[in-house]
């Protein structure tokens, strides 16, 4: 009872307290009062996603051919911020005024005009022996001052990895992130028909320039991935008609094939530190993750299980190892420690999951998914959460990261007008979903595998 | 008889409901949840009494203030980024020489409007005895009197006058608030919630476009930048620096993110914000939180 009263009058205290703060504290809240903190203090939680407007000016010279070259060498560097997505190159024709000399600090009046947020200019002056030298410097334009500047001497006929070279430290000062541009693909070229399809390890520039091939096409190839710390590949070839997992040397041109395996290897991967590919090997109807040191040529078997475990990649410290396997009855990502044997399991979306790689940045798996009759190229995060899918296609497969992590190269067939009949190509991708770009080659091409940054 | 039965009866609980309903802070114990409100009450209560302050209009002196020009001297030699790369590196540039950076700060505009804020606060301290009764009256002087030398016994009454006199003060304070507002609406020191908000959404809706994120990056969803900036009386930024750059510089990212914040400060693009010339005084240095966390999942 008591009870009940006492909940009757704070009822009724509760209203006049209402009641009371509508009549007086209401207007009072419209009253006028003075900043207590003596500052506006304002908070931004959200922005645009669109890319820097950068204006590059063509690098100056005083000879005809400085001048040339300082062309060529900024329309590299302009193409490479652009292809990343996160630059918007603005037309030269736009451009007001071009500085005369690389000593003087622009008129940054006549690039905010233009909405220019970066400026890049830069300078070529050819030195004998064949050697130039060439200088850029970076300039915030509403902050109106310098934010790199750098000198480089090279051989005259190294400018295009001197302005990839230029292109990443100007990526790396305005992003904050380390840049790509000075690294290579590998791939498969593709040619022939269906029948008679010849495979043939090609290898480019990032921009698809310099390009050649490394096997003549007389046996097949697939799968090539790059060491990441010697000019070798790792890749499977049915050399023999008997499919093994071989090294090449960029260098010499020599290719060795990897161990005396009993069965099929295939799916070679090196690990961090270059000394160890780690690799899957089918015997007896059951494939099973095998790891062989470089140096002593000993092989070890990593895993012990009735399922397919297969496509291992070494974590970017090397501490783990993520792979596929059906042991839980499809295919799905798993991630196990390098030398012990814990197994966690971390994909649990509907469909299957293959090919995983883990990003150079650590924080990132990418993987090829099949579901619904469709083909995917997603990322996840380490610990199973967060997945994103990024592209699809009638088959899309063999995600592989650029050395900062940033953006991801796959290939993608495309089926054509006859039965069978169908076209490959590489493509990129931002890691957002954004900025997918095709990768131009010479012919069709598949299984793209990404260097890291050149030494 | 029995219709002036119900008569009382009806006039007796209308009697009880009064009582129970219009004298409630005779019956009750005061309710712990109001105490919060006292307090905010309290807080806008004290800044809402101050009257106006006269002050210098900081405008021809701004007018002044224009933005610098780059000089075209020789380059000063600043430390850059060494060059990790084998093949070609030899030297590394130094900056040229007229870097605009200091000379851009509008230092002379900058003084005179602190000192105005200073002023504010002391010339509030001495207003405080407006809660006095104005006419000092001889009458009340010897009610006074009496009740200094009564003291103790009426210890019972003393709160029901307090609060009768805080009523009353109250009221006075708030018709006074309200006329002088009338009179001094023109001032620039004060401003109404909603003006504040309004103003706080103006400078935010204006910058958001400008702000150009990077999406993607490891970590971009726990960086937090503060931005101090200078606005001149049309609303346009004079100048803006990192608040926490000395947390940010060590990490080439953060460092580049706190940049994108900069330049979204900076972008005439997004300028000028659209607020109250009258109110130039609130808004004419600025504190901008960038926290993109809301933007980015992973």
């Amino acid at each position: 009872m008591n009870r009940k009263v006492t909940v009757r009058k704070n009822l009724i205290t509760r209203l006049q307290s209402v009641f009371f703060g509508f009549i007086v504290l209401v207007p009072l809240n419209f009253l006028t009062f003075q900043s207590a903190l003596g500052e506006l203090r304002v908070d931004i939680t959200r922005g645009t996603v669109k890319p820097l407007p950068i204006a590059v000016t063509n690098f100056i010279g005083k000879t005809q051919q400085e001048i040339e070259s300082g062309q060529s060498i900024s329309g590299v560097i302009r193409a490479n911020l652009e292809r990343s997505g996160l630059f918007q190159a603005i037309d030269n024709q736009a451009f007001i005024d071009v500085e005369r000399s690389l000593d003087t600090v622009p008129q940054f009046q006549n690039w905010r005009i233009l909405n220019a947020q970066a400026l890049v200019q830069g300078q070529v002056t050819l030195i004998p022996n064949n050697r130039m030298r060439v200088q850029f410097r970076l300039w915030d334009v509403f902050a109106q001052q310098q934010m790199i500047g750098q000198v480089y001497t090279t051989i005259g006929t190294n400018w295009r990895r001197i302005s990839h070279i230029v292109a990443d430290a100007i990526y790396k000062r305005v992003t904050g992130e380390e840049g790509y541009f000075d690294s290579r693909i590998v791939y498969i070229a593709e040619t022939g028909s269906l029948m008679r399809r010849i495979k043939r390890l090609a290898i480019m520039d990032q921009d698809g320039e310099n390009h050649h091939f490394l096997t003549d096409g007389s046996s097949l190839v697939l799968t090539p991935r790059f060491s990441p710390s010697r000019q070798e590949i790792t890749y499977m070839s049915y050399h023999g008609k008997v499919p093994r997992v071989y090294i090449f040397n960029i260098d010499t041109g020599r290719q060795e094939v990897l161990g005396d395996f009993p069965g099929m290897t295939f799916a070679p991967r090196f690990s961090p530190d270059g000394n160890t590919v780690i690799m899957s090997m089918a015997k007896d109807g059951n494939t099973e993750i095998y790891k062989m040191d470089l140096g002593t040529r000993q092989a070890k078997r990593l895993t012990r299980h009735s399922a397919i475990d297969t496509s291992p990649h070494y974590s970017p410290n090397g501490k783990y190892i993520v792979f596929n396997s059906d042991r839980s009855g499809t295919q799905q990502i798993y991630i196990r420690n390098a030398k012990g044997k814990k197994v966690k399991r971390i994909s649990f979306g509907k469909g299957r999951y293959a090919t995983p790689v883990w990003s150079p940045r650590g924080d990132l798996i990418a993987f090829t998914k099949m579901a619904g009759g469709k083909f995917y190229i997603g990322v996840i995060g380490v610990d199973g959460k967060g997945e994103r899918l990024l592209a699809d296609g009638f088959l899309v497969e063999s995600p592989t990261w650029s050395p900062n992590g940033r953006v991801i190269m796959f290939f993608r067939e495309i089926p054509k007008g006859k039965l069978g009949d169908k076209e490959t190509k590489i493509y990129s991708i931002d890691l957002t979903g954004q900025n997918e770009r095709e990768i131009v080659t010479p012919m069709e091409a598949s299984d793209p595998a990404w260097s890291p940054l050149i030494p | 008889m029995r219709s002036s039965f119900l008569m009382s009866l009806l006039l007796h609980v209308t009697v009880v409901l009064l009582s129970v309903i219009g004298l409630p802070y005779l019956q009750r114990s005061p309710a712990k949840e109001n105490i919060p409100m006292v307090v905010e009450l309290v807080s806008i209560g004290s800044e809402t009494n101050l009257p106006a302050q006269p002050y210098e209009k900081p405008k021809p002196k701004i007018k002044e203030a224009k933005p610098p020009k780059p000089l075209p001297s020789k380059p000063e030699t600043k430390v850059v980024l060494k060059q990790k790369r084998p093949e070609p590196i030899s030297k590394i540039l130094s900056e040229p020489k007229p870097t605009v950076k200091r000379d851009l700060k509008p230092k002379p505009v900058a003084k005179p409007k602190r000192k105005l804020k200073r002023v504010a606060p002391k010339k509030l301290a001495k207003i405080t005895p407006r809660r006095k009764p104005t006419p000092p009256d001889p009458f009340a002087l010897v009610l006074k009197n009496l009740e200094k030398e009564i003291k103790t016994t009426q210890i019972a009454k003393k709160p029901k006058k307090k609060t009768k006199r805080k009523k009353s003060d109250f009221e006075q304070q708030i018709a006074k608030v309200l006329t002088r507002r009338s009179i001094n609406d023109t001032s620039s020191s004060r401003i109404t919630m909603t003006e504040m908000h309004a103003m706080i959404n103006t400078i935010r809706t204006a910058i958001m476009p400008c702000w150009n994120l990077q999406p993607g990056a490891k970590g971009a969803q726990n960086i937090v930048v503060i931005i101090g900036a200078s606005l001149n009386p049309d609303g346009r930024v004079t100048r803006a620096w990192v608040k926490n750059r000395s947390v940010l510089i060590e990490d080439p990212f953060k460092l580049a993110a706190a940049e994108t914040a900069q330049r979204a400060i900076l972008n005439q693009a997004c300028q000028p914000f659209k607020l109250d010339p009258k109110k130039y005084d609130i808004w004419k240095d600025v504190t901008l939180n960038f926290n993109p966390s809301e933007m980015f999942g992973r």
